[in-house]
């Protein structure tokens, strides 16, 4: 009896398996949301509190930029992308780097304001020093970083694509 | 196994890949890698694509054996 006859799979079976582990994927991405949330309200704004979890995020986030660079589907997604959208996926990229960066600025401004400040000047002082401070800095180390991720996952998936359709003429 | 009925019924429409990929929706690669046979698309995909080159499902994806 040959136990490695049989190798035919059902790729329905498949696709339903695939589309279960992307339901745990993102249950456990909610599961970790809720614990950071619940744990940065018993134990205060503390990031040592959470490090498990943000492990999860960041090293989740990682693992897929690298396997799709790899593959060649970061290639693809910006493709999809830009064929669908007006703005490009460069651009749109850029464009979070900032909007993140002014979010970050803004919740330090808010924050020195609130816990530093003595009278409604200086809290108003406070509020615009670290603001313009936190714009300086988060802006760009923001933009620097996501176009630099952006242009070498790219690179590395057009690379992957080329490999993959060698052969091709096109 | 290449796909060469597709390729020949992509360059009768005077289409190149990126543009019948834009047609069904999916990525130049994607064509590519089906015109290699190194894709298999699902059949939604495959009436896509014929219905995009105006062909059937028999003469661009069905394989004589020899």
């Amino acid at each position: 009896m040959n136990f490695f006859k049989n190798k035919i799979q059902d790729e329905r079976v498949i696709n339903e398996q695939n589309k279960i582990y992307r339901e745990i994927y993102l249950l456990i991405y909610i599961v970790c949301l809720v614990s950071v949330v619940y744990k940065f309200f018993v134990y205060g704004f503390e990031m040592e509190h959470v490090a498990t979890e943000m492990a999860i995020f960041v090293v989740a986030g990682i693992y897929y930029g690298v396997r799709a660079s790899q593959k060649g589907l970061f290639s693809a997604e910006v493709e999809i992308h830009d064929n669908k959208s007006k703005w490009s996926y460069q651009t749109k990229t850029i464009t979070i780097g900032v909007v993140v960066g002014l979010l970050l600025a803004l919740f330090f401004g808010i924050n020195s304001a609130y816990s530093y400040a003595d009278s409604q000047l200086e809290a108003i002082k406070y509020f615009f020093i670290t603001f313009v401070a936190s714009i300086m800095f988060y802006i760009p180390f923001l933009v620097l970083v996501l176009a630099v991720s952006y242009s070498s996952a790219k690179k590395q998936s057009d690379k992957a694509v080329e490999k993959q359709l060698e052969d091709d003429e096109s | 196994m290449k796909n060469l009925k597709l390729k020949v019924a992509r360059v009768e429409h005077d289409l190149s890949q990126a543009e019948l990929a834009e047609k069904v929706g999916v990525t130049r690669q994607t064509i590519g890698l089906i015109e290699q046979g190194k894709y298999n698309p699902s059949l939604q995909l495959c009436i896509s694509i014929c219905k995009t080159l105006n062909k059937t499902l028999d003469e661009l994806f069905w394989q004589k054996e020899d």
